[in-house]
């Protein structure tokens, strides 16, 4: 029986694509640095590189290597001050967030983000705060490492998780988390919970048993959960 | 209260007999070590007759287990220095009617963090056969706990400073270096500055005072600071010019929840890594 599902953010409940590519291509123009089409830029993303291995990329065929931090500066700036606007709450959320709440489950987020002001205004706004008991973002942990850094994104996720896990009555079988990279699978298997893995177009393919594709693809999934357990 | 302490002659042993000296009707130290007081014992462990007959001559309520060596040797030596010491000690315990053992057990028995902050139900890992003979003697405290009814407080305790340590550990080789070259050179992994936790001596020899007093029968607690530092933190406090290696590889981060010991003992570490401790050190080991 799911008691608890708990739902990674970036790429899980909402749709990072349109910020994703507006994040890295805004510094470009701003320090002039060509910039490949979105598809080229997406084929790289699907590859597994992220942004800054991109950019490097970029800067070496241009011989502009030295714009690199100055790139990355700016790219945090964007993403600290402007994503908001970029985000979008992925279709048919909602929806599966009223189910859950009709089929008493608790919701809880957790996530490796620095940035805790901007998703909580993100929430407030699409009117979905009132849906979770816990939201956990990296602030709220009382270190601070690198979240760029894989392992460190790793230890990130399943500090939360196991924060999440250990502060709700539900036992671990209870629990399922919900979310979208390797990162997330590993934090999910550290701490002994079920994982359903959110596969999202322009992010690579992991290998996972339980994949989905959509909110209503997971929405019809846990229904099945729910009546296997009756 | 009549206390024994083992492991008298080593660095929080030392420190705790000479705070805590009046704080008890009886408080005898032993040690393997010669030691000239007379309220100290030079005994081992392993010397059954002799530490039978001051159990008997003293009627000890506490023991304070924090003798064992962290030298790493082969197993079958480490088993007959920690476990079977230990084992001895824990016999004269029931043989005596002593109502309660403290036993000093270690942060590095866990594997490396699975997550953070580091709470008691951590997955354990033997890395080392020091490490196993803590594990061992863990797990035969509990035994005795169940069997006999000894009441058990086990300490896991973290990286510990301060004054008395000896200076070929971390944090006086730190110092020294700094206060020596007025530089440090420091290691950056890829996944950044490795986060770590240090306790001070004073305030882990607040934490066996309060496991003497707690009503709490049975209980195993981190005893650390409970926040994490970095190298870079302790080279900024120190206000010397640093110099950053860049080290190809991740580092293990670690830190421990100390909220279990803060509930039920009511411990809180006071003292914290800051210039005026820094300075303190600096002045015990006179290095300026």
């Amino acid at each position: 029986m799911i008691r608890l599902i708990i739902f990674d953010f970036d790429d899980t409940i909402i749709d990072n694509s349109f910020l994703d590519y507006n994040a890295f291509m805004t510094p470009c123009k701003q320090l002039k640095i060509k910039i490949p089409q979105q598809k080229e830029f997406i084929k790289l993303r699907k590859k597994g590189l992220i942004a800054k291995e991109i950019m490097i990329k970029i800067l070496k065929k241009q011989n502009k290597e030295e714009m690199l931090s100055d790139y990355l500066e700016l790219r945090t700036k964007f993403l600290f001050k402007k994503s908001l606007k970029y985000l979008i709450l992925k279709k048919n959320t909602k929806s599966l967030l009223n189910y859950l709440k009709n089929n008493s489950i608790k919701l809880a987020i957790c996530s490796a983000n620095n940035n805790k002001k901007r998703t909580v205004e993100f929430i407030k706004k699409n009117n979905i705060e009132s849906k979770f008991s816990n939201i956990l973002f990296m602030d709220d942990l009382n270190f601070h490492i690198d979240n760029r850094q894989k392992n460190n994104r790793i230890l990130i996720k399943s500090s939360l998780l196991h924060h999440i896990i250990k502060t709700s009555s539900f036992k671990k079988n209870e629990i399922l988390y919900v979310g979208n990279s390797d990162e997330d699978k590993i934090a999910a298997k550290i701490n002994k919970i079920s994982f359903i893995y959110f596969q999202n177009t322009y992010l690579p393919k992991i290998k996972n048993k339980n994949t989905i594709y959509s909110m209503s693809e997971l929405q019809i999934k846990i229904k099945k959960i729910l009546e296997k357990s009756l | 209260m009549n206390i024994l302490v083992t492991g008298s002659t080593g660095f929080i042993g030392s420190y705790f007999m000479n705070k805590f000296n009046k704080k008890f009707n009886i408080i005898h130290g032993l040690s393997h070590r010669k030691q000239k007081q007379k309220d100290r014992f030079s005994i081992k462990l392993s010397q059954n007759k002799k530490l039978e007959k001051l159990f008997l001559n003293h009627k000890y309520d506490v023991v304070i287990h924090l003798g064992a060596t962290s030298k790493e040797k082969r197993k079958i030596q480490m088993l007959k220095e920690n476990c079977y010491t230990t084992e001895n000690l824990l016999k004269c315990c029931i043989k005596n009617n002593v109502k309660r053992i403290i036993f000093a057990s270690a942060t590095v028995i866990y594997d490396k963090a699975h997550y953070l902050p580091i709470d008691e139900i951590h997955p354990k890992r033997v890395k080392t056969n020091f490490i196993y003979s803590k594990i061992i003697n863990e797990k035969n405290c509990e035994l005795y706990r169940k069997k006999y009814g000894l009441e058990v407080i086990i300490l896991r305790i973290s990286s510990v400073y301060g004054p008395g340590q000896l200076e070929k550990f971390v944090i006086p080789t730190l110092i020294r270096n700094a206060v020596k070259d007025d530089v440090i050179t420091l290691h950056k992994y890829q996944n950044g500055f490795q986060l770590m936790d240090y306790i001070h001596v004073d305030d882990v020899c607040n934490a066996i005072l309060l496991s003497c007093n707690t009503k709490i029968n049975y209980g195993i607690y981190n005893i650390a600071s409970g926040k994490p530092i970095t190298v870079e933190h302790i080279g900024n406090i120190l206000k010397v010019k640093l110099i950053i290696k860049e080290i190809k590889s991740d580092t293990e981060h670690y830190f421990y929840d100390t909220s279990l010991a803060k509930k039920e003992l009511k411990f809180i570490p006071k003292i914290k890594f800051n210039e005026k401790t820094m300075k303190n050190i600096i002045r015990y080991y006179n290095y300026r």
